[in-house]
């Protein structure tokens, strides 16, 4: 086996897992803290992506620059989209009610997309990005190097805001006992719409990213809900640290089965690990960071 | 009155009745033993009282202001703080930050602490243990540390359901000696229990609830001695 060419693959896999841990995380913190799938999450990391786009167009701002302002204005929409829709599908607790809930607001919101941007495809590009660098004989291209350490800063002041913060630990404590969390004094409605308001606003700065280096398009979003959906089965509900494991792990994947076997069977190989997990290790590799269930 | 007064609350859930006109009241201060079998409405009656669930009929007055109606987190913020049925401590946390979840309406980081060392004063194993996660604990400590919790929260009236349920005999003893204690620093306690000896002892009054009515009230020590109480709830230990 070609020593670079394993190398390379390494790389790529571990850039690509960065940003399906950073796409996925708000995904897996919904499906943790409320109980439900998400599925209009795909669509809140192409709305990043095409904020990005319209921030650039309009105001000239850069996509890295504009990454905050994208977090807040998702934050925004993800927590109206709670306190509107889903809070009467999480209070009559209904798995059903949230899927088609959530999948009917994807498919509003991506119609929305297209009556504003149009169905073609975009690029974002930022004058900020430093070329494509060696490591050895390893290529790295800037935009995707950036997107990794992007990925890894947010994941970790994620897990940090989640730990150490007063809301972070009311989040935690809603999660695993809704009903104690109350008797405690913390308003649980409150608490769901910070959760999909927080969701949102990392599901966008990972589109941005994403955006930065693949060309997007309005009928992305199935995917990045799907990868969103195999990062929490492979890593574990709840945690940003159980998001990161399942995208690393998706990255490569994905990598190795396209480049050894064939692009085209790489969802086999995806799909066979979901398998092999659910079989083994049903709750992922971390577990359930809230339900203690491994 | 100044304490808490429950005054003819129906529940139902769904179309099943569980409360049918509960009246009673718990002056400030004062110990109060809430008995009845299983299924009676006890932990219904501790739920409307605490905001969980609102009642269809009646009212829930506390220190002259009206709670029922209002949700849980806001009843809690009004001094009512229910030690739940089956303690529901956050079993992923650790035992100091179940603790700091009590004191969650507490906004002064001072008084935070002040809370925290007083919680470790009165539970010394606790601070042993601060940073394991609670559902390390075992089921006599999960106790302590709902209990603990619900002190955080400092409020004037605590509600506790079936505090000693399924606990160990030694362990029993240590929470009806620290309801004492608790009723000794001037908080109301609403006591629910199966075990209605030690609660009758502990209790300055009681009140016994059957298919969701007050069918008997009466002094602790009076209960006790009481014919019906001795068949019906004291029975298996003469
Ligand atoms: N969530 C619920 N849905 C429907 N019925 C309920 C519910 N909770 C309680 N009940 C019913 O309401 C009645 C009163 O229940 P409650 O839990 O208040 O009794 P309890 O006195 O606390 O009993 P226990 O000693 O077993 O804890 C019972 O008939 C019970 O079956
Ligand atoms: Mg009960």
């Amino acid at each position: 086996m070609d020593g670079t060419l394993f190398f390379q693959t390494l790389v790529d896999g571990l850039i690509l897992g960065g940003i399906f841990s950073l796409s996925a995380v708000g995904f897996s913190l919904i499906f943790g803290v409320l109980g439900i799938v998400n599925l209009a999450h795909g669509i809140f990391v192409l709305l990043g992506a095409y904020l990005g786009l319209a921030l650039k167009q309009t105001m000239g701002i850069d996509p890295l620059a504009a990454i905050p302002i994208v977090c807040a204005a998702l934050f925004v929409l993800g927590a109206l989209l709670q306190l509107t829709l889903v809070a009467g599908a999480v209070r009559r607790s209904s798995l059903m009610s949230s899927l088609l809930i959530t999948f009917g607001a994807s498919l509003i919101l991506r119609d929305a997309v297209i009556l504003v941007f149009g169905p073609d495809v975009q690029f974002l590009s930022s004058a900020w990005l430093v070329d494509t660098f060696h490591i050895g004989d390893v290529i790295v291209d800037g935009a995707r190097a950036t997107g990794l350490i992007a990925s890894l800063l947010l994941l970790g002041l994620l897990s940090l805001a989640l730990y150490h913060l007063k809301v972070g630990r009311a989040m935690r404590a809603t999660a695993q006992q809704d009903f104690a969390a109350g008797l405690c004094g913390i308003d649980a409605r409150r608490i769901y719409a910070v959760t999909f308001g927080i969701s949102a606003a990392f599901a966008g700065a990972s589109g941005i990213i994403i955006g930065l280096i693949n060309p997007f398009s309005p009928f992305d979003d199935t995917y990045w809900t799907l990868n969103a959906f195999v990062t929490v089965v492979l890593g574990g509900v709840g945690s940003p640290v159980g998001a990161l494991l399942g995208g690393l792990l998706l990255g490569e994947i994905s990598t190795f089965s396209s480049q050894y076997v064939g692009s085209l069977y790489s969802n086999v190989f995806i799909f066979s690990a979901l398998l092999l997990m659910l079989i083994v290790r049903p709750n992922g590799l971390l577990g359930n960071a809230y339900k203690g269930s491994v | 009155m100044n304490g808490l007064v429950v005054d003819s609350v129906h529940f139902a859930y769904g179309g099943a009745r569980a409360l049918e006109g509960v009246s009673f009241q718990v002056a400030p201060g004062e110990v109060v033993a809430l008995l009845g079998s299983n299924g009676a409405g006890k932990t219904t009656t501790a739920k409307v009282t605490a905001g969980a669930l609102a009642p269809a009929v009646g009212s829930v007055t506390f220190e002259g202001q009206a709670v029922s109606g209002l949700p849980a987190h806001r009843v809690m913020r009004r001094g009512i703080v229910l030690v739940p049925e089956g303690r529901q401590v956050f079993a992923q946390m650790t035992i100091q930050e179940n603790l700091l979840m009590g004191a969650y309406k507490e906004r002064r980081r001072a008084r935070v602490k002040e809370l925290l060392e007083r919680s470790y004063e009165t539970f010394p194993r606790l601070r042993e243990r601060r940073s394991q996660i609670a559902g390390s604990l075992s089921g006599g400590e999960q106790q302590m540390l709902a209990i603990a919790r619900g002190l955080m929260s400092e409020p004037r009236l605590l509600i506790m359901d079936e505090p000693s349920l399924g606990i160990m005999p030694k362990l029993v003893q240590e929470i009806f000696g620290l309801i004492r204690r608790i009723a000794g620093t001037g908080v109301s306690v609403l006591l629910i229990e199966q075990n209605a000896r030690a609660s009758l002892e502990v209790a300055s009054r009681a009140y016994v609830l059957e298919k969701g009515r007050i069918i008997l009230e009466g002094e602790g020590r009076a209960l006790l001695e009481d014919e019906f109480v001795q068949n019906a709830y004291l029975g298996a230990e003469n």
